[in-house]
């Protein structure tokens, strides 16, 4: 028995400081903050557009972006995660070190689990083998370290630092 | 203290994202995290993070190569613990498994002089670094435990680290070769 389309319909969000943008419903599902919006009876998906005003433009075409490529690659052959590893290097070299914050920022807004991870991980990444010094940069960490206790700590480490980026 | 006590990991992020990337830095870069600021220092440090890492499968498992080497005595550098080398055919033991994080080594020769020796060193995987135990009661260079004085012989015993505590269980005396035992030792090294 042949199987009836489904009629083709689409989510509008609109984030903060752009137009309205459609995506799937596959898409939208992704976002937990979305699909509670979905679910809600007062929701009809032809007319209602979903604000969101933490989000930008950018971001929200970010999130998207991620999510349309990795779930249209969802099959493990080499080809597909070599590519794949391709894309996620991309993405994230277009994000500088604050954009990739503020894009954990929208992704936890929007609640998108495999986005969160995604950055969670950029950021473990970015921040690996980096001095203490960057790391502090990076994060916006105050140094609550008297200077004995950093010549201490450093010190019962010492043998531990080959290999680490100087200060 | 709770994984949830931590307040602002990283600022500006919701504690749990915050926790998110650091959860996920490899175990290589805690030596690293540790000096970032008492916060960090404390968390990368506690059994809680252990555990929260183990559970979000972010631990990995390490094979673990140790190798004695003589430590050339120069002005500022400092060895891995006290004054002793690690030694010669040191015992290890599932460092994961068995005494949660660490690494135990126990007895052997001194690489210089080849006398059996009753150190005791262990490798702590959370701090990142050595520190020495209380000797064992006697001189051992292969397998064995330092009861004072151990009750009997056991060669080729299951040594099990729990805690501070070494565990010899089973084994057999020499003379009763292959004729293992169903009892245990336990040597505690806890305090260096």
């Amino acid at each position: 028995m042949a199987k009836t389309p489904e009629p083709k319909r689409t989510i509008s969000l609109k984030p903060c400081d752009g137009d309205v943008i459609e995506v799937s419903p596959m898409i939208a599902k992704q976002m937990q903050t979305i699909q509670s919006f979905i679910e809600d009876d007062s929701f009809i998906a032809t007319t209602t557009i979903i604000p969101l005003p933490n989000v930008t433009a950018f971001q929200l075409s970010k999130i998207i972006d991620y999510l349309n490529y990795h779930s249209n690659s969802k099959a493990v052959a080499d080809n597909v995660k070599e590519s794949t590893k391709k894309f996620d290097e991309e993405f994230l070299k277009e994000l500088e070190h604050d954009k990739l914050k503020e894009l954990l920022h929208a992704a936890n807004y929007l609640n998108v689990k495999e986005v969160l991870d995604f950055l969670c991980q950029a950021v473990a990444d970015l921040i690996q083998d980096k001095s203490v010094k960057f790391v502090r940069k990076f994060f916006g960490v105050v140094n609550d370290y008297s200077v004995e206790e950093e010549e201490d700590i450093r010190r019962t480490h010492a043998w531990a630092f080959e290999g680490v980026e100087e200060d | 203290m709770e994984i949830s006590d931590f307040t602002e990991l990283i600022l500006g992020l919701p504690n749990d994202l915050g926790l998110g990337c650091l959860t996920r830095l490899p175990n290589s870069s805690h030596r690293v995290a540790i000096r970032v600021c008492h916060q960090w220092q404390c968390l990368f440090e506690s059994d809680k993070f252990y555990n929260h890492r183990k559970k979000t499968g972010q631990t990995r498992k390490l094979a673990c190569l140790v190798q004695a080497h003589d430590q050339p005595k120069q002005e500022g550098e400092r060895k891995p613990s006290d004054s002793v080398s690690p030694s010669y055919n040191i015992i290890v033991f599932d460092p994961v498994a068995s005494s949660k994080g660490k690494l135990v080594l126990i007895g052997g020769w001194d690489p210089v002089s080849y006398e059996p020796m009753m150190a005791v060193f262990v490798y702590d995987f959370c701090f990142g670094r050595w520190r020495k135990g209380r000797d064992m009661p006697e001189k051992r260079s292969f397998f064995a435990i330092g009861l004072d004085p151990m009750t009997m012989e056991r060669d080729k015993c299951e040594g099990v680290v729990v805690g501070d505590e070494l565990w010899a269980v089973s084994g057999y005396g020499t003379e009763r070769q292959g004729m293992f035992e169903g009892s245990d030792e336990v040597l505690n090294f806890g305090s260096g």
